[in-house]
């Protein structure tokens, strides 16, 4: 079996929100202090399952990444988790508003790396929030999609996931090939240990440009784009409840709630 | 509600209700009724089905949006859409020339229609041709119990993090306290999916739902911008915590530092009797 992970590296998700601001002027975010690039979240847990995956049924894992060189961190680190071997395009990461075309580099890729069975994403990149990669190379590949997965079963044959609904889950049977959008309940990634760190130092990483991969120059005015980004600070003044005890001060609260008639039934939103 | 005509797309491969029969059923109406806009609800359907409905039809799409408009002068249709965990949102512009496709977040309050009965808009039938296989298919299906008071629908949701530790802890001082009490649904945060107190689909947030109710009660959760992303728009937050430093403070309007254990039940009790007596 060969399964390709397709990574992405965002400023750590888990800064405080206060460290977060907007460049007004060129419409970026920005931290204060900067927030460390890492391998986004979910990514994590795609390039865990793939790992299990091999241990468990062999095969290789491919983990690709698109943009300069500074993704090669990534890379590496996706390789001391479990990934055989690591794929760089070099091309332009993601912009604030498209997802289309890292969804084309990335389909070229995978087609040029035929033949592959599994393509594995996180459930959506924890920078733009927008999860629509996994979606669109589906599309793009002609495979099966299924998203977000929490669950995975094997037996050599027949694939089963299982993934969220609105309201509950569904397990479901999937052709492959299929592109898979993982979700964090899926696993537990380990850390990688030391010895596979350094091993993943001398595997060399591929490179990719796009006349590699027969793509042509992107047109030049992108059908989405971004007009402004705008902080959001849902922040408010707190009154707390000062009571002598825990248990007064839960009476406290039940009468301010009743006083400030947050009680009457019924009033949903506002 | 508004709409000027009604489609109904009919075809026996949609029954089963897979995002590929969607994708197919869309590709099949948007090519038949030309329309400049789509918009789908962000629910987990539109939120597949409508970026691989772009990827199909090679047509820009905008997700997860709180608002859309057009804008005037350019044609532009404009997405106003949350980002970097609902810290900031981003105003994303279509231009005009093909489809433009916008999945749209339920708004918050609106749960209801209108009880009036408006005119019945006037109504096609679209019978879709293609035979359909799909990729997947559904071997079993985990749905709320019938008569579950839904998350996004209820007035009151008290919602549970890391803190309130155990599923039996859970169990007797929210469930069957406090939430029972005021009738309200409950949810949590991933702290509290991970540690098996509640399951995954009662996730609140970034990745879990999105509740807008009159009062969010949290409950041992730090308020993190990610869960915040699922609760921030309900009308007042009210906190229990024993960290006087926990971020979900400076979210809240009411505050108690304690510990759960200790101010839940007497609060329970009191709401019970206050209840009980404006009934
Ligand atoms: C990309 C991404 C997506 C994510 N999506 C989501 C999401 O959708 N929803 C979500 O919730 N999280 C999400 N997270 C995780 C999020 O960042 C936090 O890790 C998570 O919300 C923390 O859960 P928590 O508040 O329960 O736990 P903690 O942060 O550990 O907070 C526990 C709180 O309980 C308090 N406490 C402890 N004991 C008691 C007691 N006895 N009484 C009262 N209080 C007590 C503590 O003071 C503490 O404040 C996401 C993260 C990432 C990176």
């Amino acid at each position: 079996m060969h399964v390709v992970v397709c990574i992405k590296q965002v400023p750590d998700p888990q800064a405080p929100a206060g460290s977060f601001y907007v460049d007004e002027a060129t419409n970026e975010p920005r931290w204060s202090p900067p927030a460390q690039d890492q391998i986004s979240t979910f990514d994590l847990h795609a390039i865990e399952a793939a790992a299990q995956l091999r241990q468990a049924h062999g095969g290789r894992v491919t983990v690709v990444s698109l943009g300069d060189a500074e993704v090669e961190v990534g890379l590496r680190r996706a390789l001391a988790g479990g990934c055989d071997a690591a794929l760089r395009l070099d091309g332009p990461a993601g912009s604030s508003a498209d997802r289309s075309e890292t969804a084309r580099w990335l389909a070229a890729a995978i087609a040029r790396l035929a033949p592959v069975d599994l393509v594995l994403c996180g459930r959506l990149a924890a920078d733009w929030d927008m999860g629509h990669v996994p979606a669109m190379l589906g599309e793009l590949l002609g495979m099966a999609v299924v998203t977000p997965v929490v669950g995975l079963e094997y037996d050599g044959a027949c694939f089963r996931a299982r993934r969220l609904t609105d309201e509950g889950q569904e397990v479901l049977e999937v052709d492959l090939p299929a592109v898979l959008a993982v979700s964090n309940e899926l696993n537990e990634p380990g850390y990688p240990t030391m010895r596979a760190v350094l091993q993943a130092q001398k595997v060399p990483v591929t490179t990719w440009t796009a006349r590699d991969l027969g793509l042509d120059e992107p047109a030049d005015r992108a059908a989405a784009r971004l007009l402004r980004l705008l902080p959001r600070d849902l922040t408010r003044e707190c009154e707390f409840i000062e009571a002598d005890t825990p248990e007064d001060a839960g009476l406290l609260l039940a009468d301010c709630l009743r006083a400030q008639g947050l009680l009457a039934a019924g009033a949903k939103g506002g | 509600m508004g709409a000027d005509e009604v489609a109904f797309l009919r075809a026996p491969w949609l029954e089963a209700g897979q995002p590929d029969a969607w994708v197919a059923a869309l590709e099949e109406s948007c090519a038949r009724l030309q329309p400049d806009v789509l918009i789908l609800a962000h629910i987990t359907m539109g939120r597949e089905v409508g970026p691989r409905l772009a990827a199909r039809l090679a047509v820009p799409i905008v997700t997860d949006c709180t608002e859309v408009r057009m804008d005037g002068d350019s044609g532009a249709l404009v997405g106003v859409r949350p980002c970097f965990s609902g810290k900031a949102l981003s105003e994303i512009a279509l231009a005009p020339g093909s489809l433009r496709i916008a999945t749209l977040r339920r708004a918050s309050g609106s749960a209801t229609v209108s009880a009036a009965n408006p005119a019945p808009a006037p109504s096609v039938t679209l019978e879709l041709s293609a035979a359909h296989a799909g990729h997947t298919r559904v071997l079993e299906r985990v749905v709320p119990p019938p008569g579950a008071l839904r998350l996004e629908d209820a007035s009151i949701v008290v919602g549970v993090g890391r803190g309130v530790a155990t599923a039996e802890a859970f169990r007797s001082y929210i469930v069957e306290g406090l939430a029972k009490t005021l009738g309200a649904a409950v949810g949590g945060s991933r702290g509290a999916v991970d540690m098996g107190i509640i399951p995954a689909e009662l996730q609140i947030g970034l990745t879990g739902r999105v509740v807008s109710p009159s009062v969010y009660v949290a409950i041992g959760l730090s308020g993190s911008p990610q869960h915040m992303a699922g609760c921030g728009g309900a009308s007042t937050i009210v906190a229990i915590n024993t960290d006087p430093q926990a971020p979900i403070f400076a979210y809240a309007r009411h505050g108690v530092v304690g510990d759960f254990r200790k101010v839940v039940p007497s609060l329970t009790e009191r709401l019970a009797k206050i209840l009980a007596e404006d009934a």
